[in-house]
């Protein structure tokens, strides 16, 4: 049980000996007990604590009591403060009722019987600490309701979007069936001579099919359910080399008389975000300030990224100069298929979708913008751990260089393509002699003199490496620099597995690395 | 698969959708690399018609009515590997690729991608190189 909170008792009388007769007989309940000499003192008392209980002596030279009392209650703080009366003549009916008027809750007549004064007032001082309380459970109801409309919004709105997700997906997919064929039998047509308002009518089909196919893969981007993609498993995106790889790409998200220039510093953190993921936000970022740049002169897009030394996020923002967003536009620019945008140019998902791949990606969005002030979508992103991904095998500067002697041609393929995201030329002939400039050999462990011909290759040069798919793993060699796989590897592991191979420490034997 | 002659890359078609086929048909006539080896619109015929046929490339489309079309490729794979098959879907999932890859298949394509795309795709996995579109590798976190 909570301890009790002590309330104040006000005696107000212009005789100092029966105050403190009053506090001693009232000492007994454990309350403050404030004294006053007179009723103006009693205000200031009032005005500065809270008060639970005023116990007045009727007769007060200057202002008597039943003054005081109308003061009181005349306040709209004090109207509802108990107020008891304490008279050593004996009050006419006519009194009494006066005193009542003026809010008086009750009458102790002279002499006073401690008991009794002390079972009245506690009455009153109980009555005020459960008021208080009532009124703190209420204000903290007040706020759980809040709370609760807040989460049934946040509901709805979820309830909403995975309802529409499921219609965006059935809707995608069946769109990009039909899509796929238009979009043949245009290339076909395309391919004919038409006669020139017929090949009006094939571009103006062809600009149509083209939206649609937009739309048809923001309505299925939509619905991709975000615990089920493999963003966790991504490559590290560092951003200024992001940035030269895909700055043309995004370039074409604004018009030629839009400039679009980029802030971003090198050596930033890498973010734990896919590139494509990142793509595709910033693009649809950077095509939104296009569009709100278009009607007017002197347009400037702003793509900037930078880091807090010390912060775990990088921050990412697209800027620009334009008309600035509206409270509503701020407001609902979340939500599926509200767009500010004329139809031809807008499907009202393209910020659907930034949240959808922030949301994988782990990040945040923020947006600063006020009504002629521009808008400023600030990304913040969790900076990726450092990724194991050969890069200690293949030398700095330059590509790697990997040979693939491996007899299924399916599983050389497999292995060409993991070897090229890791930044691998792949080459098809057997390392002879020293190997040259090789970095890696994927080799067959069927052959009895794998070994012999793996510890040569790594011992030719040092940070070699030989990965040998089928070779028995109890076999004596430099376990470190040599990894055996199984011959029954599943393709879908073989990037985690190579990748892992390939960021084995030379000190650490047997180490499996998890990417 | 070599190719020493340069003659055209078979390629057979398994797609319930004939809207889907016969486009497909119309717009590969222009390809001189590609020639057309026909249309399997039921699940349940796919795998004796491809044998029938043997052509180089598949094109599997990975919702077909009735039939679990992963299990046609993981049974192709095995016993006719030279066969290679090319998933082909506009649903583009991890789990379907993965599942893709390892019963067998040479790659995984979307409908959604660009024609040119699609087309090139196919040649280079008669090549010998495992094929996804474009944004079969976004889903794959590869780009």
């Amino acid at each position: 049980m909570k301890p009790r909170t002590k309330v104040n008792i006000l005696l107000v009388d212009d005789q100092p000996s029966k105050l403190l007769s009053l506090e001693t007989v009232l000492a007994e309940l454990g309350e403050n007990v404030i004294q006053a000499n007179s009723a103006d003192e009693a205000l200031k008392h009032l005005l500065s604590n809270d008060i639970a209980v005023v116990l007045v002596d009727v007769c007060m030279p200057k202002m008597d009591g039943f003054e005081l009392a109308e003061l009181i209650r005349a306040h709209p703080r004090f109207g509802r403060t108990a107020i008891i009366f304490i008279s050593a003549v004996q009050l006419t009916d006519a009194d009494r009722v006066r005193g009542y008027d003026l809010g008086a809750v009750d009458y102790i007549p002279v002499p006073i019987v401690p008991q009794v004064l002390r079972a009245k007032v506690a009455v009153f001082t109980d009555l005020y600490r459960s008021t208080r309380e009532l009124e703190r459970v209420n204000r903290d109801l007040e706020e759980r309701v809040a709370e609760l409309d807040t989460s049934n919004e946040r509901l709805r709105f979820a309830d909403r979007m995975a309802t529409i997700g499921t219609l965006a997906a059935g809707l995608g997919h069946d769109m990009g069936n039909l899509l796929l064929p238009v979009r043949l039998r245009l290339d076909t047509l395309e391919a004919m001579a038409l006669p020139v308002g017929a090949q009006d009518d094939v571009a103006a089909i062809r600009k149509a099919a083209e939206y649609l196919q937009r739309l048809a893969r923001s309505l299925r981007l939509l619905a991709l359910d975000p615990e089920s993609t493999p963003n966790g498993t991504a490559e590290p995106t560092e951003l200024a080399q992001w940035w030269r790889e895909t700055e043309g790409m995004i370039r074409n998200g604004v018009p030629r008389h839009i400039s679009l220039c980029a802030e971003i510093r090198d050596r930033l953190p890498a973010m734990r975000i896919d590139k494509a993921g990142l793509t595709q936000i910033v693009f649809n970022l950077v095509q939104n300030a296009g569009d709100a740049l278009k009607n007017g002169t002197d347009g400037r897009v702003v793509v900037a990224a930078g880091h807090s030394p010390g912060a775990d996020t990088v921050w990412l923002s697209v800027s620009d100069n334009g008309p600035g967003l509206s409270e509503e536009a701020k407001r609902r620019c979340f939500e599926p298929f509200f767009t500010t945008k004329t139809r031809e140019f807008g499907t009202g998902l393209g910020l659907v979708l930034v949240v959808g791949l922030l949301k994988r990606a782990k990040g945040t969005l923020h947006i600063e913008t006020s009504p002629g002030n521009g808008a400023v979508f600030k990304l913040e992103f969790p900076i990726a751990p450092r990724a194991h991904t050969g890069s200690d095998v293949r030398p700095s500067g330059r590509r790697g260089v990997a040979v693939v002697t491996l007899a299924d041609q399916r599983m050389v393929a497999h292995v060409r393509s993991v070897l090229n995201l890791l930044e691998f030329d792949v080459r098809s002939e057997a390392p002879n002699g020293e190997g040259g400039s090789v970095d890696l050999w994927i080799l067959e462990g069927g052959s009895h003199d794998w070994v012999n011909a793996a510890n040569d290759f790594v011992n030719a040069r040092p940070n070699r490496r030989a990965i040998v798919i089928g070779g028995d793993p109890s076999v004596p060699r430099d376990a470190d620099r040599i990894v055996c796989l199984e011959q029954a590897i599943k393709p879908s592991n073989l990037r985690s597995r190579i990748t892992s191979a390939l960021s084995l420490q030379p000190s650490s034997t047997g180490r499996q690395v998890s990417t | 698969m070599s190719n020493p002659e340069k003659r055209p890359l078979r390629v057979l078609c398994v797609d319930d959708n004939e809207l889907m086929a016969d486009a497909l048909r119309r717009r590969f006539d222009q390809e001189s690399a590609l020639a057309w080896e026909g249309t399997v619109t039921q699940g349940s015929l796919a795998y004796d018609r491809i044998l029938e046929v043997r052509p180089d490339i598949v094109l599997m489309d990975i919702d077909m009515p009735n039939v679990d079309t992963f299990t046609i490729v993981e049974r192709l794979y095995c016993e006719v590997p030279e066969i290679r098959v090319l998933m082909f879907s506009g649903h583009v999932s991890p789990k379907d690729i993965d599942r893709a890859l390892d019963c067998g298949a040479w790659g995984y394509l979307s409908k959604n991608d660009d024609v040119t795309k699609l087309i090139d795709a196919i040649t280079r996995a008669g090549r010998g190189e495992l094929v996804f579109s474009y944004e079969v590798d976004a889903v794959r976190g590869n780009r």
